[in-house]
Parts: structure tokens; sequence; C-alpha cells
């Protein structure tokens, strides 16, 4: 992954070297994986990777079993020393209805789908046994980037869709805590989204893509970015493949950053293998589209600054 | 990655493919299952804004550029799209000039321009529409809808490395809207003074393919029929050109995302209908011909892995008129001749670009193309010319500094009238300061000669109405092309000055073009080329023609005939400005200005020197009210002239077309429509109702012209 960056590897040896392994009261981990490939993969072989890495004695035995030989009947450990990762939406949900007693970590899913299924399997308090690491950024890491980026821009466009609808109050918010107002415009149906987009651009100075799959998808993501490009408003996505599509910018955690995260949330595990409430990624990256942004007569920093930037924010609430 | 294939003891057989299966399967459930799926995240989407769709900033292109946007064109109330070059500095727009094949606008940039103003290049989405007769452009005929029109992009000064054979004094590039941003239907109704027009447009989608249909059908009355306010007493003429059009127009754009990489596009277009032609006073009927134009494209981008791109691109261009012209005067009665063309141009086009180091871009590529007409009346033949042109061109855009960005680039062309020819051209612009720019450029650029100049062979087979010794018939010459033409060539160096702040762009430019070889027209004789034939009274009879020049039998009259040679020159210089300035959030200015010098012997009478106005202005305010209100007023101004090929007889060269000013104004509602915006909006040209002439002294433009615009998205 050409996006994994340095100083994040340098702090995770950083980390590794300062905790005390004899913490470690693992027996296992088990991975169940949503899919088996693509970034389900890269999160498990990043995970494993990083917990085998640990010296000494402790180490967890690692286990990996797709959803899929979950639901055929592969039998899952309930000794007690287990700790569960489910690695995206599908595992979750599937570990969630099983009323295991292992703790669940649950990665690479968005915090909607979490707070969703916690919600749908009453576990939504119960953060010691079902937790998560979400895929979603920060709304303030967002703004964060939008305003390093373009220092000017204070009008900062959201179109929303069903799926995304109740984050306007949390989205409205944060805007004003980073010094901007959020516009924001709602779709309730395909054929909403771009007479709302149209509206949204003459009174954006920038857009910020939240990811609502009505709202983004590979089918609208055409009529979206050519849309804001004529408007000359620089549009701001949430994963590299966006910014390779044409967004201006993006902050986002790659798998392997997700995994990483996992492998040391787990090192950190106290005896009581409680886990800690959900949280935001901690290792990001940071992608810009220079093409775009020269197109649109943008001098920005590069990527590396604007990450560093970034980091020097501490984090705040998911 | 593929290790962690162990971890589920795969069955064999179950590999790469089947989990690449598993993995789109899941990607394609995605959007259905709402907020609560990671796939959102980690959906691969396809490159939208690649290199070849973004445009190169103003500030980094290695000539100068203006942008007419949507917007601009919208706000301006343009009625037609050759209207819209108004805006630009330097460009000369005249409603009509010529009677014959072009019922038509002339658009021209830095002077030189005839009716047919063929020194410019003109693309449509990557195809030339510079027609391969005269050459030039058939602005009415074109087909695109003014509304399908993402952006123009005119680069003033020449630019064959990037635009191909005949980007000459300048290049006006016509993109449209991808298909994708069309989406919906939507209806558009105007109704005015001499003018009407139904527009109406459905953009749709399947997986993976958006695709867009547009049809509209004008009625343009055009000028008033006679003139009101005749500019020179000399001139004795009393009627406008007969310019009535009936535009019938069908373009269908559709672009098919093949996978994550590969991208496909095809376009169809058609634009037909009858058009008026002709004056009262010429040698022939008034009368209307009909018009046939279409074209296919079909284009093929593949992104790189290396961030490169390909592309391959195909169309074929079809352009054509059926026509007969009656003679007006007394002795032809009853004569008819077939003034029909068809011009079809087929083009096949390869360009790669990619990135071969951090700082540097390399564009190349190459392209075919036959041009093939049938022209009887021009051409003197019943069967269809066919011109092969070839080219490779390449660019190399190369970073050398931070703040320092150079261009190298070239066109190699080889056609069948001139030959092989190379044509280079070198930028270099410095960003001195963060927002101003320095830009200085040297380009040489060739036009190959139109067919029309290199094959000519207008004659009229007639009775001659002349007492014996002539035979019954004659064939009278108008124009004989004595071949053999070397192309126009261009030197054009500029200096250019950028600044771009958050409320004020400016662009100002000194240029400097040299101009050699310009073809032109001169009086020349075939039926006596040395003039020691024995005529009676100016015909020259058989035996004594010149063999092969007519049929055995057949006189031949040529006293007023022309040929084309390479005789003109011209320098031409000045400076150029235009201004775009953000007053608030609201209101926009946009100001052109132009000065313009040529200076030349006129060689063979031809009015190089005052064919462009000295000086040119446009403005153009917008202001944005509450409650969906806003209103555009411009102004065009353009000095006297004295156009090429505008001269109404032989006692009137030393003439001018007196300088003019015109307001528009434009006044729009835009409220809330179906899914989408409607708008109404009240277009009035030449407000203050000013009576003035455009290229020639017959050609009074209509007075105040008003009419109302209806947009409903349904």
């Amino acid at each position: 992954m050409t996006h994994w960056r340095a100083p994040a590897v340098l702090s995770l040896a950083f980390a590794l070297s300062c905790f005390p392994h004899a913490a470690w009261a693992l027996d296992g981990v088990t991975m169940v994986l949503s899919e088996e490939d693509g970034p389900y993969a890269q999160v498990a072989d990043r995970l494993r990777t990083a917990l085998s890495q640990g010296s000494g004695s402790a180490r967890p035995a690692i286990r990996a079993m797709s959803l899929q030989s979950l639901k055929e009947g592969e039998p899952v450990r309930s000794d007690a020393g287990q700790v569960l990762v489910a690695i995206g939406s599908g595992a979750m949900q599937e570990l969630a209805q099983r009323n295991l007693p292992q703790p669940i970590i649950n990665v690479l899913v968005p915090r909607a789908a979490f707070e969703k299924i916690s919600r749908q399997n009453a576990r939504l308090g119960d953060h010691r046994r079902f937790s998560a690491i979400y895929l979603d950024q920060p709304w303030a890491r967002q703004f964060a980037l939008v305003r390093y980026a373009l220092p000017n821009r204070t009008r900062i466009g959201i179109l929303l869709g069903p799926g995304s609808a109740e984050s306007a109050p949390a989205l409205r918010a944060a805007a004003k805590a980073a010094g901007f107002t959020a516009m924001i415009e709602k779709a309730d149906s395909e054929t909403d989204l771009l007479p709302a987009l149209n509206r949204l651009l003459g009174e954006s100075d920038a857009l910020l893509a939240v990811p609502d799959p009505l709202i983004y998808n590979r089918n609208t993501i055409q009529s979206i970015l050519l849309t804001t490009y004529h408007h000359q408003v620089p549009l701001f996505g949430f994963s590299a493949a966006y910014v390779r599509a044409g967004t201006l910018a993006a902050v986002y955690s790659v798998p392997e950053q997700i995994g990483q995260q996992a492998a040391e949330l787990i090192q950190h595990l106290a005896a009581d293998r409680n886990l800690p409430p959900p949280q935001a990624p901690r290792y990001f990256s940071v992608g810009i589209n220079t093409q775009v942004a020269r197109s649109l007569g943008l001098a920005l920093d590069d990527e590396a600054t604007l990450l560093g930037k970034l980091k020097q924010i501490a984090e705040g609430a998911p | 990655m593929h290790n962690t294939f162990s971890f589920f003891g795969l069955k064999p057989g179950h590999g790469l493919l089947g989990s690449t299966l598993l993995l789109y399967a899941g990607l394609a459930s995605g959007a259905e299952s709402g907020a609560y799926s990671e796939d959102v995240f980690l959906d691969k989407v396809p490159i939208v804004l690649s290199a070849s769709r973004l445009s190169q900033p103003v500030d980094e292109a290695p000539a100068a550029v203006t942008v007419i946007d949507r917007r601009m064109i919208r706000e301006s109330g343009a009625w037609n799209l050759a209207e819209v070059f108004r805006l630009v500095p330097g460009m000369y727009v005249a409603y009509h000039a010529s009677s014959i094949y072009t019922t038509n606008s002339m658009v021209s940039y830095h002077g030189l321009g005839d009716a047919y103003a063929n020194r410019m290049q003109v693309l449509v989405d990557g195809r030339s529409v510079y027609s391969p007769l005269f050459g030039g452009v058939l602005w009415s005929d074109i087909p695109v809808a003014l509304d399908d029109i993402e952006r123009i992009e005119v680069v003033r000064g020449p630019d064959s490395a990037s635009y191909g054979a005949n980007s000459f004094l300048g290049i006006i590039n016509i993109i449209t809207l991808h298909s994708a941003e069309q989406q919906g239907t939507s209806l558009s109704m105007s109704a005015g003074r001499s003018r009407n027009e139904v527009m109406m447009r459905h953009g749709g989608k399947t997986d993976g393919l958006t695709y867009r249909l547009t049809a509209s059908t004008r009625n343009d009355r055009g000028e008033d029929p006679g003139i009101a306010n005749p500019v020179d007493p000399t001139n004795t003429w009393t009627s406008n050109k007969h310019d009535d059009k009936k535009i019938r127009m069908l373009t269908f754009r559709a672009d098919s995302q093949l996978n994550a990489a590969n991208v496909l596009e095809f376009q169809f277009g058609h634009n037909g209908g009858d058009r008026e032609e002709g004056w009262d006073t010429d040698s022939f009927h008034p009368r209307w011909k009909s018009v046939d134009n279409h074209f296919e494209l079909l284009r093929w981008r593949r992104h790189l892995d290396d961030g490169g791109e390909f592309s391959m691109q195909l169309y074929h261009g079809y352009e054509s008129a059926a026509d007969t012209l009656y003679p007006a005067a007394p002795q032809y009665q009853g004569l008819q001749f077939n003034a029909d063309a068809v011009a079809q141009r087929y083009d096949l086009e390869v360009q790669h670009a990619f990135s071969p180091s951090d700082r540097t871009r390399l564009v190349w590529g190459g392209s075919v193309r036959r041009d093939s007409t049938y022209w009887p009346l021009y051409l003197n033949r019943q069967d269809a010319f066919d011109f092969h042109l070839s080219r490779l061109f390449g660019n190399l855009e190369w970073r050398a500094q931070p703040d320092l960005l150079l261009n190298l680039g070239a066109m190699a062309e080889n056609n069948d009238f001139t030959g092989t020819d190379v044509t280079p051209r070198a930028a270099a612009n410095w960003h001195f300061l963060p927002g101003h720019t320095l830009r200085a450029s040297y380009s040489k650029a060739a036009r190959t000669p139109s067919l029309f100049e290199e094959k000519a062979d207008n004659r009229y087979r007639a009775p001659t109405g002349a007492p014996a010794p002539l035979p019954s018939q004659a064939d009278l010459i108008y124009r004989y092309a004595t071949g053999g033409l070397k192309p126009e060539r261009i030197t054009a160096t500029e200096i250019g000055y950028l600044g771009k702040s958050p409320t004020l762009d400016l662009d100002f430019r000194l240029f400097h073009d040299e101009l050699t070889d310009l073809i032109s027209s001169f009086n020349y004789n075939p039926c006596n080329p040395a003039g020691t034939l024995p005529t009676v009274a100016g015909y020259v009879i058989p035996p004594f023609v010149p063999a092969g020049l007519t049929q055995p039998g057949i006189a031949c009259y040529g006293a007023r005939s022309y040929a084309s040679q390479n005789t003109g020159s011209a320098v031409a210089k000045g400076f150029e400005a235009q201004i775009q300035w953000r007053l608030s959030e609201r209101t926009r200015l946009i100001y052109g200005l132009a000065h313009t010098r040529i200076a030349s012997p006129d060689e063979n009478g031809v009015p190089y020197t005052n064919s462009a106005p000295t000086n040119s202005q446009s403005l153009m305010l917008t202001h944005r009210f509450d409650h969906g209100w806003s209103a555009s007023l411009m102004g065009y101004q353009a000095g006297e002239t004295h156009m090429i090929g505008a001269d109404s007889g032989a006692n009137d060269n030393n003439y001018f077309v007196a300088s003019s000013r015109r307001w528009d104004g434009r006044l729009a509602y835009r409220f809330r429509s179906g899914a989408g915006n409607g708008e109404l909006a009240l277009m009035v040209q030449n407000l203050a109702n000013a009576r003035y002439f455009e290229y020639r002294h017959d050609n009074e433009l209509p007075g105040r012209t008003a009419w109302l615009n209806l947009k409903l998205d349904l």
C-alpha cells in the first residue's frame, strides 16, 4: 500500500517498545473476515504481523476464518482467553447476533453501521464486550483538512442522503467548531441528486463528501465530480479511490492502518480483557490529486505537510 | 497478499478469480445495504477527472487563452454560437457575409478574414469542423446545441502542436458537457422578433452508461429585408441578404464506463434544414438551399497504471448542401447550375499522455485524415476529390523550477497539397510572485491552402448571346486555380502577464505576428494566359482555346476570372487585455480590450491593413439579485474596418464600415421546476436600436431584437 506512511510506522515502533507484554492476558485472537480477500485480508495481514512482532513468550495464537465458514458451522473457540475481531460489517452483524461471551472488536466498519447493529442487538452500552475502530474519520479531522488545504474557504457544502441525514446536527456543530458554516442539502433519491448538488454548488466554497452510498457510488461519482469541477468548487473525498477519481483531497485510513490500530488495541488490553470505547482511526493518510489542484489553480501543501498538521491536532470525539 | 489464502484452506480452483468475483459481488451490493456498510469507503470508483478532462489553468497554458464558460454563454444572451466570440479580445464577429455557400457569420481573429474566415481552427470535442471546402467554419451548420456546451477555450495565437493543422491565428476549442451532467428531461422554448426555437433534452443512464439526447428546431428570420440606414451614399443597394434559416438539430452523446480504467464515448449529431441565400442584386436569384450535416464519433480512453492515459478517436463528418443556382441575367433565363456540395471527413487519432519523470509530462500522438469532397460547381468534376493528411505531434511540459514551467512542442504534417512541414512552439511561464505570472512564447504554424484555393475550377457553361463568329456555347470561367500553392506561414511572438487574486483576474499581452505567403485572389485569365491568343470581345474561340481547358468547340471567357497565389504578407502587432473582476459575491464584470495594428503592402489590392478594427472592446456585467432574479448587460464596440472580399464594386475600394457600438441586455428569473430549476429570461439585443453594419456596407444588422426564453426541468 503506497499510502502507508513512514511516520506512522515509526510511531508504531515507538509504541510497541513501550508496552509491557506481560499485560497480555490472551490465549488467542480469532479474526472473522467478511470477505476472504481485498481490504479484509489486508486488515488481517497487518494485524497478524503486528501481533506476532511482539517479543517475549506471551504472543497470542492468531486464527482467521471467513464469514462464510463461520456461517457454515465452523466453531468459534469460546475459551475465556479469546478475543474476536470482526473485520467488516458482515462479520460484525453475524458475531453480534451470536451472543458470544468473548469481547468483540469490530474493525473496518463505519460508525453508522456499528451503531445500528449495536442497537439491533442490544449491545449499545456494552463497549467493554462490543467495541469498534471506526472507518470514518472524525468530522473535526476532515474539517481541519479543508482548513489547512484551503485557508480562505468558509462555506462548506455537504450533500446528505437518507442514510446520513441524521448526521446533520453533528456536522453543523463540527463545522462551526472549525470556523466553517456548513451548507447542507438533502437528496432523498438519485433523481434529486444533481438538482440538490447544483443548489449546493451555488452557495459553497468547497464540498465535503460524507460517505452515504446513495450519494456516493460508482454510478453517481461521475456526475458529482464533473459537476463540482465545472463549478470550480473543490470536493473533499473520503478514500484513496476518490482522490484518484478526481476529488481534490481526502483524509482516510487504509486497511493496514486499521489493522495496526486493532493490533495495538489488543496489545493494550488489561487482564480483564475489557475493551475501550469505540474509537476513531488513529493512523491515517492524506491524499491529494495534484492534477485537480493544479487545474483549479489551487496551491496546496503537499501530502506529508498536511498529514503532519492533522496529526498535531488532538483527536476529538469521533 | 495472497498468502492469506492459506488461512482458509481454499479449495483448488478457488483462486484469484473467484475471490475477485466475491469482492465485486460485495461491492455491487453496497448501494442497496444503505449507509450500514463499509463498501462506500472501499468501493473502487472510476477515474473521472483524468488529465484529458481537466483544463490547464490559464496561467500555465503555453498560449493566451480566453475561457468562455457555460454561465457566460447563458448570461451573454447569445442566440447563436458565433455571437459568443464577441467576448474574446481581438475577435471580430460579423453576422454574415457572403452569398454562396454561407448563410452565416464570420468570426476572425487579428483580422485577415474574408467571408469564409479560414485562418482559425475550430474543434468540437476534439473533432475538427474546419470545412474542407473553403476552409473556415459554417457556424450555423455545426451540430452542437449552445446549451450542451460546457466551455469554450479560445487559444489566441497559433498552436498546431496541440490542436493540429490550420491552428493558425487562433483555435476555438468547444467542449460539450459530459452526459452524466445532463440527467433528466428539460425543455426550452424561445420566441421573439424574427426568431423562435423549441429544444428538448433527455439525459438518462443504465448501469455504467450515461447518455443524453438533445433535439431542437429553430426558425430564424435573420435580418430585416431592407437596409434602413445606408452608411455609404455611393452604395445604391437597398436590400439586406436573404438569410432565413430553419435549423433542425439532433445530437446524442453516450459515455460508457467499461471498467475502472476504460471509458468509451460515442457521439452523433445532425444539423439540417433549409437556409435562404443570396442578395437581390446577385447574379443568381435568392433561393433556399437544403443543408444536411451529420457526424459520428467514437473515442476510447484508457487510464494507465502510471497515471498516464491512452486515447483513440475516430470520427466521420458529413457536410452537405443541396443548392441550385438560377441566373438572374435575362440572357441566361432558364439555365440552372448544380451547386451541391458533399464533404466527408474521416479522421483517426491516437494519443498517449504520461509523465516520464516527476517534473515532466509528455503528450504525443498521431493522426490520419481523408477529406473526400464532391463539389461540381467549384471543382468542375463529377466525382469526389480526395485529400489526405497525416501528422505527428508532441508536447513536453517541464517544470524546471517550482515557479517555472516550460513547454516545448512540435507538429509534423504531411498533406497532398503542400507536402511535409514541421511547426514548433516554445513557451515559458514564470510565476514570479504568487498570483503573478509572466509568459513568453514563440510559435510557428502553417495553414494549408483550402480545396477552393488549390483546386477551384468554377465555370458556367452558357449560350453567349453574342453574334457570330462565336459558337453557340462558351464556358464563363470565374475561377481557375493554378495549383502549386505553398502553405501560409505565421511566426508569432508574445509576452504576457497574468495576475490572479481572489477578486480579480487580469490577462495582458503584447503580440507580434509575422505572416507570409498569405493566399489571395488575383486576376487570371486561363483562356488567354499569356495574352497572345486572338479574342473576340473577350472570348477566346476554338481553335485558340488552350488545350484541355474546355470541351472541343466550346469558347472560353475569363476576363474577370481569378486564381489564388501566395503573395500576401502582413505584420500584426498590438496588445490585448482581459479582466474578470468579481466585484462581490453576486456581481461580476468581464472586460476585453484589443488594439491591433496590421502593417502590410496590401499586395494585390487586398486590404490586409484594415481587416481588423484598430480598437475593439467588450464588456459584460452580471448581477444576481434576491429571489432568483439576475441581470446582465453587455456592450460591444469595434472600430472601422475594411474587410477582405467586402468591396461592393470597382469604384468603391476605399470605403470603411464605420465603427459600431451595441448594447445587449438580459433579465432572468429562476425558480424551482420539477426536480430542478426553471428560468424565464428576456433577452434584448441592440438595446439602443443602433443601426450599424458589419463586415460590409450592404449588411445591416437588425435594430433592437428581443425574445423570451423559458427553460424547465421536467
